[in-house]
């Protein structure tokens, strides 16, 4: 039995794998993790199916090499690059190690388009707030708190692990406020502060005033939201501006193991903070070559995969290293073969900045990656040393972490300085330009992002629409709905009695349809 | 089970139960159609699904038109000695032992789930039971699981 | 009631182990080496507060595992399901010493045909209950006042829970004392009124072993709980001496002040007994409607042995907007025949819905009304379970 950490959510939830690939892995519950006290969502019980992925090869131009000849041929390939044209993208399953020993070879080919999953939301906040961005607070001060803020952010469907933390602090006594275009369909806030998302999408500055309006929710609370790729830079800004005016903490829950990225980047390479997002890599024409580790594109972007293929097969280069085959693989000059995540020896951070030790005995990741360093600046470090550079990076002395202490803390905890007002060309990632809105469709799509649908495993097949759409449109249950605007997609639907009439909420990717955060669209009856 | 969003386009002013009977094709059906041949006032509140034999009623259907706002649930079939399938009422009969605990442990009243045998020729019989348990549900009001907009 | 001895190992190294005279150790050992058994599942020890369970043949991992876990609450049914379920195990004969919970669960999946009972010789441990790891860390730090990762050892004598430090000072402190603060064991063990596994081959445990004894009580039970006595002694791995009236009676008084005990927290924690309908009502969907359809607590429940294809998860469908859902409903009724108490699906659901004391409150009626009790005999059907479901009636 292996003591493994869920790569899902960031909560960094324990549990125990068990069995080989001939049998299956089974999933057992480990009560002693402290994160989660062995309780896991539907995801962390799926991880068998997560893992039962074909695997990568090590390959040169799609033909079977040696791991050697894979290692050569890729340094020689990035070496032939330009550091400018050139991305180092990793938002998934990758130990600390892993990730040094990543910064360290994209360092070492002197390039500084690195991305780790929060460089938008590092370049929508100043550089005061990236502490709070990188690093959350225990989550046992969730279940102190008096007062909670869930700001666009529904735990029982993004982050289930923290939503029984958020039921403690209740018992415990807490007022909890969610700020929402939707209130949640458990009833879990005493007080729903609802954005119109029509009026957002219009005039997010205008609507965002409403918040301005109610103080009260956010004074000295801690306030729980979300950093991901997708994130609206425009609510993210706001949600800090909010807290620094109000004295109150912020919580960002982030997918994957985005926090352990966060903490090695901004130490090991804070001037990549300000490099390509996600979304320029793979929209920005002057990215020549990629370099993937442990990432699927197609999971972790919101493009769909045609788009995405078509940009990964302009490059001039790609590499991946991974234990799993993506939709990137077959277009990838050269592929590097990991092990899966619950195989690696390493550790991760979770959001709070408890060090977790993953129980795997495999260094095959690093190994592979510290081979390039060595082909690239001829120096080259063992596991031992790779580990001792993250430990002092984190700031954790020799010893190995503990896992039922948080190591890794805030130095500030509440935000100082309110970032620069909405006009200052903040860049809503997510959000459409009002006026394609008004024109093009009839519907708003809320595209929830939720860590466990993307890596694939499970989607949920619906969509849920408002009781009015549903008696607009003369829905019968055997019915089907088309969601459309550039693209089009068909699918069942539940009626949900919370939504407002022109809200159409998706926690699943729906390619091409919902690209972002908000998306205009049509909808229509399908029998 | 139910059609839901259908209904809900003719929204009637005052609430008036809803009760779902299940009818084995054999006896309680043949005795529901009596009921209405014979023109007995058989409350309009009823909805009728027929399956083989009571046999075939999985707790889980009645558990299920409750969960969709049944107000009663009503499982009916041949006398006991009578059932087509020999004795597979018996395990209607059993398993209604444990639909009684369970809705009653759940707190729904007594009056919203009755099982009954009906021969073919008791449509009186039938349509004075419908009648009762609605004037019953009348009593206690709308089912709690109820949505509001699937009134 | 069977014959009640007094037992211990003859090895020295698994006397200094074990919890008390080291006989399951021993006779899991014997069985292994004299061919009674092809392998036995312990749990392994990892510390204080993490014990893995393990399948071995390796009499030496038995012996490491010696001693009991009492902050390892794992029931191991699932884990013998499992094991069954690997085609070249079939047919295996398996030893493994089990709380009455396991035994149950065990004994319900042999009547769902998931394994064969005569395979499996089940070492019944008594139980006066199980505590949570982290509880017990956090009872550490704040009712003994001491660093919970200094603990090497813990131990219950007497009503009382024992810390040993590294140091090898030793802590105390009433389990009745820890349980007003909120620590202690699980509401399942609170609630649990099987203390004696009397439904396994043998039942061991400390009860009835009396001051300056060091010695495991034994009752042999079943045939094959007196092949694994009769191996272990005859090839010298147990000294035995039959258990004396005193000892019997200490036991027995024990026993009973524990059931009562458990009955008394049941009314305790039946916090809603006295509700009103309404109020029942409000309470089950209030807590169920939390539910974020993991499927953990189904995966782990001892006592069911369906596959995917199961009702519950069939029948429900994630777009059906129920006050219940479908899953939650057909898994309270189908098992309000079965429900053993474990409370192993309230351990791992991540939303903590008090699971074990909504489906006791259903199961409770149902099985007195019945007057069944789940996981105590293999000959006795499961009265809900439909595919054997009695067509003649079954009050
Ligand atoms: C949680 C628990 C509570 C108990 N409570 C009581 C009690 O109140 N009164 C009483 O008389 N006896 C109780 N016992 C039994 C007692 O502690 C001894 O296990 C028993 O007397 C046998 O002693 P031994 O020296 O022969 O066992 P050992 O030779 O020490 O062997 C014990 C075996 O139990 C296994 N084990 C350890 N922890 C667990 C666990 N959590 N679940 C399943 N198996 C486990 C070990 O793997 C080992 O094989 C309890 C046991 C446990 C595990
Ligand atoms: S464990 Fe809890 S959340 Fe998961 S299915 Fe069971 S009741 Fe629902
Ligand atoms: S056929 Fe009517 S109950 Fe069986």
């Amino acid at each position: 039995m292996i003591k493994t950490i869920c790569p899902g959510c960031g909560l960094g939830c324990g549990l125990y794998l068990e069995g080989d690939e001939e049998r299956g892995l089974k999933v057992w519950h480990r009560k002693r993790a402290p994160v989660n006290v062995g309780k896991l969502c539907a995801f962390g019980m799926s991880l068998p199916q997560y893992y039962d992925r074909e695997r990568l090869n090590n390959t040169v131009d799609g033909k079977p090499v040696t791991l050697d000849e894979a290692v050569s041929e890729a340094v020689r390939r990035l070496k032939g690059v330009k550091p400018e044209e050139l991305a180092f993208v990793s938002v998934g399953a990758a130990t600390c190690e892993e990730l040094a020993s990543f910064i360290n070879l994209c360092k070492g080919l002197g390039c500084k388009n690195l991305e780790l999953g929060l460089n938008a939301a590092f370049k929508t906040l100043p550089e005061s707030s990236h502490e709070l961005l990188e690093i959350g607070v225990p989550l046992a001060d969730v279940e102190r708190a008096s007062k909670l803020v869930l700001f666009f952010v529904e735990p029982f469907l993004q982050y289930p692990l923290l939503a029984r933390r958020i039921l403690k602090a209740k018992k415990n006594g807490a007022k909890v406020f969610e700020v929402a275009f939707v209130g949640s369909e458990r009833g879990i806030a005493d007080e729903t502060v609802l954005l119109d998302a029509t009026a957002f999408i219009n005039a997010a500055a205008e609507e965002l005033k409403k918040l301005r309006a109610r103080k009260d929710v956010f004074e000295d609370a801690l306030v729980i939201s979300e950093a991901n790729p997708y994130t609206d830079a425009v609510l993210l800004r706001e949600m800090f501006a909010v807290c620094a005016e109000c004295g109150a903490t912020p919580l960002l829950m982030k997918p994957f193991l985005t926090t352990s990225a966060a903490l090695l980047q901004s130490s090991l390479a804070p001037e990549t903070k300000q490099g390509l997002s996600l979304l320029e890599v793979f929209e920005d024409e002057r990215v020549k070559a990629l370099f993937l580790l442990e990432t699927d594109p197609a999971g972790a972007l919101l493009l769909n995969e045609r788009k995405i293929r078509k940009r990964l097969s302009e490059l001039e280069l790609l590499v991946e290293q991974g234990a799993f085959r993506t939709v990137a693989s077959e277009l990838a000059g050269v592929t590097l073969a990991s092990e899966a995540f619950f195989e690696k020896r390493g550790v991760i951070v979770n959001v709070e900045g408890r060090v977790l030790e993953n129980g795997g005995t495999s260094a095959a990741g690093v190994e592979i990656l510290e081979r390039m360093v060595e082909g690239v600046t001829g120096g080259r470090r063992s596991f031992e040393e790779v580990r001792s550079e993250v430990f002092g990076t984190l700031g954790l002395g020799e010893t190995s972490p503990k896992e039922d202490d948080v190591q890794v803390k805030r130095k500030e905890t509440k935000v100082l300085a309110e970032p620069e007002g909405l006009q200052g060309g903040a860049t809503a990632v997510g959000t459409a330009r009002g006026a394609e809105a008004a024109e093009s469709g009839d519907y708003l799509l809320l595209y929830r992002t939720t860590p466990a649908f993307w890596s694939g495993v499970f989607a949920k097949s619906f969509v849920e629409i408002s009781v009015d759409a549903a008696r607009s449109l003369k829905l019968f249950r055997d019915d089907d709905v088309e969601i459309s605007n550039a693209e089009s997609v068909t699918l069942d639907f539940k009626i949900s009695e919370r939504l407002p009439e022109r809200l159409i909420v998706s926690e699943t990717k729906l390619a091409g349809v919902s690209e972002r955060l908000l998306s205009p669209v049509r909808l229509r009856r399908k029998e | 089970m139910l059609a839901v969003v259908d209904e809900q386009m003719n929204e009637k002013k005052e609430w008036e139960p809803k009760v779902l009977a299940f009818c084995c094709n054999w006896c309680s059906y043949a005795g529901a159609d009596a009921a209405g041949l014979e023109r007995r006032q058989t409350p309009p509140t009823i909805r009728v699904i027929r399956v083989m034999c009571s046999g075939r009623i999985d707790p889980a259907f009645v558990l299920m038109g409750f969960l969709e706002g049944a107000d009663a649930v009503l499982i009916t079939g041949c006398h006991i000695g009578d059932c087509h399938y020999v004795d597979a009422n018996y395990k209607t009969r059993n398993r209604f032992e444990f639909l009684k605990e369970f809705v009653d442990e759940l707190g729904l009243e007594p009056e919203r789930l009755r099982l009954e045998w009906i021969s073919a020729s008791e449509g009186a019989i039938f349509a004075d039971m419908v009648k009762e348990v609605t004037e019953n549900v009348k009593k206690v009001g709308p089912s709690p699981f109820r949505k509001s907009w699937k009134k | 009631m069977g014959t009640c001895y007094l037992a211990w190992a003859t090895d020295e190294k698994i006397r200094r182990r074990a919890a008390n005279g080291g006989f399951v150790t021993a006779a899991l050992v014997a069985a292994l080496e004299n061919g009674l058994l092809d392998a036995v599942v312990v749990v392994k020890k990892e510390d204080v507060y993490e014990g893995i369970p393990t399948v071995t043949s390796a009499p030496e991992v038995v012996v490491e595992s010696a001693g009991s876990l009492h902050a390892v609450p794992v029931n191991l049914t699932k884990f013998v399901v499992e094991f069954y379920k690997d085609e070249k195990n079939k047919g295996k004969k398996i030893g493994l010493p089990v709380k009455p919970c396991d035994a149950r669960g065990i004994i319900e999946q042999a009547k769902r045909q998931q394994l064969d009972i005569n395979d499996i010789y089940l070492v019944g441990l008594n139980c006066g209950g199980t505590l949570h790891p982290l509880n017990l860390r956090e009872a550490a730090a704040e009712v003994y006042g001491i660093d919970p990762d200094a603990v090497v050892k813990e131990e219950i004598k007497a009503g009382k829970l024992f810390l040993t430090l590294q140091s090898g000072e030793e802590r105390e402190c009433k389990i009745e004392e820890l349980e007003k603060k909120g620590y202690g064991r699980r509401d399942s063990c609170k609630m649990c009124i099987t203390k004696i596994p009397t439904m396994a081959d043998l039942a061991c445990g400390n009860w009835g072993v009396l001051k300056g004894e060091e010695a495991t009580f034994v009752e042999v039970l079943t045939g094959k709980g007196e092949a694994l006595l009769k191996n272990a002694l005859e090839n010298g791995y147990i000294k035995v001496k039959e258990a004396s009236e005193k000892s019997l009676e200490v036991r027995e008084r024990i026993k009973n002040a524990m059931v009562k005990l458990a009955e008394e927290w049941w009314e305790k924690l039946d916090a809603v007994k006295e509700l009103t309908r309404d109020e029942r009502l409000k309470f089950y969907v209030e807590t169920l409607r939390l539910c974020i359809n993991c499927g953990a607590c189904r995966t782990v429940c001892p006592v069911c042995a369906c596959d995917d294809a199961a009702k519950c998860v069939s029948m429900h469908d994630e777009r059906d907007d129920y006050v219940i859902s479908m899953y939650n409903v057909i898994r309270l009724l189908h098992l309000m025949d079965s429900c053993i108490g474990c409370g192993q699906c309230e351990d791992v659901c991540p939303v903590d819905i008090p699971l074990t004391f909504i489906h006791r409150r259903f199961a409770e009626r149902m099985q007195r009304k019945l007057n069944y009790m789940p996981g105590m005999n293999v000959s006795e059907k499961p009265p809900f379970y439909e595919a054997e479901l009695q067509w003649h009636d079954i009050l």
